[in-house]
């Protein structure tokens, strides 16, 4: 426990050093990023050892002021394995953050930034760690206004406050729903321990869970609690969008892990629902990431895409917990933390693969991208090799989870009877669907904005070239996903004991025998493609390789925008889908005998945006800008409600002994 | 059986550009031509392999991969699929996932491939490629959810070789519509009509030819027998659903591969040359007409 205690200090103190620092923007972004890097190690190792070790949970406890409070820490295995991903990628994002901010001059204060960091990351921990109901709502708190503070200091642009304020009013409709939560799961008198939570809570099963999903499932960008989500991690700068897409939507998933339990008894109807929103969230979030322009948004809706598939997963866990199938049950909660791992890992690289070439180019729009991979071959590679994780493809890190996920939907479909078979098979074509969806997403991400020759204006002088402090932690984690890809049962066994503690009945070393044949796949893969590669390199010579303009069936003079955009690769699938989609296309069509010009543009918002949440908020302010009318600009009416409030209270008080016969 | 399924599997790689060739011949007789020789699919191999390789200036190692990626993904895949009608190479439970997942890499990097030359061609037979797959990719899994059902398997190995009697002793109707949906998804993946037309030379019309238009050469090599041994496999699938051969002596099981893949392969002949290729908007539809067969096939197994 010293060591995660010693963690959070560290990164408590580097929060103040930066702020302290501040005037001097490269130490104190040296401090933070150093704090960041101290504590994540120091957390990584505890949470690690946690993870190995069968002992009982380490356990650290103050007595605090607050009421209702405690200063209760508990490392166990579910929260260690939530702690890992975050001391990792934390500490990897910090050196990543600040090769980022020194490119941007003109870009958020790294003393600023680097404090709201370090806070983050102690929140964050202090959220797993936290083992009173009181310090986690306080630790959440300080994360979402950490976060909150790092989303809104990329530009003074109108695009990030507006991103930081629709951020901040649905993070606090989800504190306000675990305000709540907590209330109605605590237990009376004394701290509010979660030791102490009543076996049966007070309210019913429907109401607790409709509060989790908000509370957390805000958090963890379900739908329909997502749409802060794009706004967000488009506007925060790359090593944030990185932290928040990898590690906070994970808290979330945390938080729901740990709190499931506690509604009761495991109930098919939470089941069902969580599939349900699970497989919206997926086919909708990689819908969305397949039309998107602005590539920082195109990984946004991925993540809502993966956030789905997570909960999904969940959903066949609880509905194997529900059925008193233990298999499922395991399976189906395997899989959502090895998904939330692998997607820790595929994602920040994305992000910062992303973020680096957006700085590189000046610009986010993927029309104006291309040509990446042959001006910065190791971004270029790096974010290539980030795609084909996330996309799932044997032998990279991704496959693990969207393999557990198939695999537990399959045996509940084979094993299981009645709605939640039907559920399963619908879940399996959700899932298959979804993961044509993301493959198609990646190769336009990808393909128009990484291959083929730039779209837009190069300007050689302004940009450089991302420096080793960019590079370097991308490597790592591009590493990392790599081997997770041989070896996908290590995830699986590193994560057996935090499931274990999920689902007490079943057998966790199951899944990591399942696994390995997958692992040895993915080795047979690169195994296959060396070989091919170097039959192929022994068949052409090096002297007979012969440099051409593209074939274009013949076009001798191929020019940069005649090459497919990324509106007319993905335009078969959105117009196929677009009862969904809903995308508006605006043409300016060609008219006359000697046209000159025409326009064609096409915009997809997101339907939870534009068909709910807009209408509600609309119709919510109206409500309340009625009573504006209560105001007005004379005294004498003020003096009339003076007058009407004393008569309501007088009428109050005589009511009684009037009506008293 | 390891034996057996090694024998099957070298016969399979043998003949796998077989199958083309013959579905184009059978399109050429009913059409009343001659056709090109049987065999000409493997001197165009060989001479494709002696060739020099030109290279776009605008492409990258991703172009270079994706030839190879084509073929490694179906030889990997080849390994899980059993030749024999008794068990695969290789094969694990849920390796019909992986199965999936590594067509999806073959799909990834030839979409990635054309998308690297610039050119508007290859991207426009990309862009193609993956929205049908958004189609293929459910049919594929409700074809191996109904096997599934039907014969409580989850490795192709199984569920096409050992328990495929048990399943068509009781589920004949399922496994009759999964073997038509699956005959679907292999007109489409290995892109012959009426979803694509191997015979056109019209890029506007085309989906697989025209994302390989760039590579010449070993790469090209690479791809046409990469393809065509996904055809194979496909097919494969096919024969083993719907003509199971569990209880045959294995020697005969292997021998009577060959004639039922060339049958398949005179069957897309005859589709070929007898309907019109569908009209790019009806592709969806013709490929969710598999999945909803297929769907009917797991619906008939819940009940």
């Amino acid at each position: 426990m010293i060591a995660t205690l010693g963690a959070i200090a560290i990164w408590f103190t580097g929060a103040l050093a930066s702020f302290v620092a501040r005037r001097q923007p490269a130490r104190a972004a040296l401090l933070g990023a150093a704090a960041a890097v101290a504590g994540g190690l120091l957390g990584g190792a505890a949470a690690l050892r946690a993870i190995a070790s069968r002992g009982a949970s380490e356990v650290f406890s103050a007595g605090w002021s607050v009421p209702y409070g405690a200063l209760t820490l508990r490392l166990d295995a579910l929260a260690a394995a939530f702690l890992l991903p975050l001391c990792l990628i934390g500490a990897l994002c910090a050196v990543y953050g600040v090769g980022y901010l020194r490119a941007h001059e003109d870009g958020p204060s790294p003393g600023a930034s680097f404090t709201a960091y370090n806070l983050l990351l102690a929140s964050m921990a202090v959220v797993t760690l936290a083992a009173n109901l009181v310090l986690l709502l306080m630790a959440w708190e300080v994360m979402t206004l950490a976060s909150f503070a790092l989303v809104v200091s990329d530009q003074e642009s109108r695009a990030a406050r507006g991103a930081g304020f629709l951020y901040l009013v649905f993070s606090h409709i989800a504190a306000g729903a675990l305000l709540l939560l907590f209330i109605l799961l605590a237990p009376g008198g004394g701290s509010w321990d979660m030791a102490r939570v009543p076996a049966h809570a007070a309210a019913p099963f429907a109401w607790l869970f409709v509060l989790v999903l908000i509370g957390f499932g805000t958090k963890a960008a379900i739908v329909p609690f997502h749409v802060w989500l794009p706004d967000a991690h488009a506007a925060a700068p790359a090593h944030v969008s990185a932290l928040m897409s990898g590690v906070m939507i994970t808290i979330g998933f945390y938080g729901m892990a740990r709190f499931l339990p506690f509604l009761g008894p495991p109930n098919p109807f939470a089941a069902f629902v969580l599939v349900g929103l699970g497989a919206v969230g997926a086919l909708g979030g990689a819908l969305l990431a397949l039309v998107q322009r602005d590539a920082k948004r195109v990984l946004a809706y991925s993540t809502v895409d993966n956030a789905g598939l997570v909960t999904l997963a969940m959903g066949v866990g609880v509905m194997g917990q529900a059925t008193g199938a233990p298999r499922i049950a395991m399976l189906g909660w395997t899989a959502a933390l090895v998904h939330v791992w692998t997607h820790a890992l595929a994602k920040p690289l994305l992000f910062g693969g992303i973020g680096a070439i957006a700085h590189a180019l000046a610009s986010r729009d993927l029309e104006r991208w291309g040509g990446v991979l042959r001006r910065w071959p190791v971004l270029g590679t790096l974010t290539l090799i980030g795609g084909l994780s996330i996309a799932a493809i044997p032998g990279f890190a991704g496959v693990a989870g969207e393999w557990l996920i198939f695999r537990a939907l399959f045996e509940a479909a084979l094993s299981l009877s009645g709605p939640a078979r039907v559920t399963a098979l619908l879940g399996i074509v959700a899932v298959a669907m979804t993961a044509a969806f993301s493959v198609a997403c990646y190769v336009r991400l990808i393909g128009i904005g990484l291959l083929g020759v730039p779209r837009g204006e190069v300007r050689e002088s302004s940009r450089v070239a991302p420096g080793p402090a960019v590079i370097a932690p991308l490597a790592v984690i591009a590493m990392l996903c790599v081997t997770a890809g041989w070896f996908p049962q290590a995830i699986a066994g590193m994560l057996a004991r935090p499931v274990a503690s999920l689902v007490p009945r079943g057998d966790a070393t199951l899944v990591t025998a399942m696994l390995q044949p997958l692992g040895v796949l993915g080795m047979a893969l690169t195994g296959a493609f060396a070989l091919l590669a170097a039959l192929r390199a022994a068949l052409v010579r090096k002297s007979a390789v012969r440099e051409a303009v593209t074939w274009d069936c013949g076009y001798a003079r191929p020019g940069p925008r005649m090459q497919y955009t990324a509106a007319s690769l993905a335009e078969p699938v959105s117009s196929l889908f677009a009862p969904m989609l809903r995308t508006r296309i605006e043409a300016l069509g060609l008219t006359g005998l000697w046209p000159s010009s025409a326009r064609w543009r096409s915009r997809t918002l997101d339907q939870t945006v534009t068909g709910v949440y807009r209408p509600a908020f609309g119709g919510f302010s109206s409500l309340l800008l009625r009573l504006r009318d209560l105001q007005q600009p004379r005294v004498t009416t003020y003096l009339r409600y003076v007058v009407l409030a004393l008569l309501v209270v007088l009428a109050l008080l005589f009511l009684p002994i009037v009506v008293r016969p | 059986m390891s034996g057996s399924a090694t024998t099957a599997l070298a016969v399979v790689l043998i003949i796998a550009p077989l199958l083309p060739s013959l579905a184009s011949r059978t399109v050429a007789f009913i059409t009343g031509r001659r056709g090109a020789p049987l065999l000409q699919p493997y001197r165009d191999l060989v001479k494709l392999l002696g060739k020099r390789a030109v290279y776009s200036r605008t492409t990258t190692g991703v172009f270079r991969a994706a030839p190879i990626a084509v073929l490694a993904t179906p030889l990997l895949a080849a390994a899980l699929v059993p030749f024999d009608g008794h068990g695969s190479l290789a094969g694990f439970a849920g390796d019909a996932i992986a199965f999936a997942g590594l067509l999806a890499l073959g799909r990834m990097l030839l979409a990635l491939g054309g998308l690297d030359t610039g050119s508007s061609f290859e991207g426009m037979g990309a862009s193609r490629e993956l929205a049908f797959a958004s189609f293929i990719e459910p049919a594929l899994f409700l074809c191996f959810a109904a096997l599934a059902l039907t014969t409580g398997e989850l490795s192709l190995g199984r569920m096409l070789g050992g328990a495929i009697d048990r399943g068509w002793a009781q589920a004949p109707a399922s496994l009759a519509m999964v073997g038509v949906s699956l005959f679907v998804v292999m007109l489409a993946e290995a892109s012959r009509g009426p979803v694509d037309d191997p015979a056109t030379h019209l890029e506007l019309t085309m989906i697989h030819e025209v994302t390989i238009l760039d590579h010449s050469g070993p790469d090209l090599a690479f791809l046409l027998y990469g393809s065509a041994l996904k055809f194979a496999l496909f097919a494969a699938l096919v024969v083993d659903t719907l003509m199971p051969r569990t209880g045959w002596p294995t020697p005969l099981a292997v021998a009577a591969l060959i004639p039922a893949l060339a049958v398949v392969a005179v069957l897309v002949g005859v589709i070929e040359s007898t309907f019109a290729r569908l009209r790019l908007v009806q592709v969806p539809q013709f490929l969710a007409g598999a999945a909803a067969l297929a769907a009917l096939g797991v619906i008939l197994r819940v009940r």
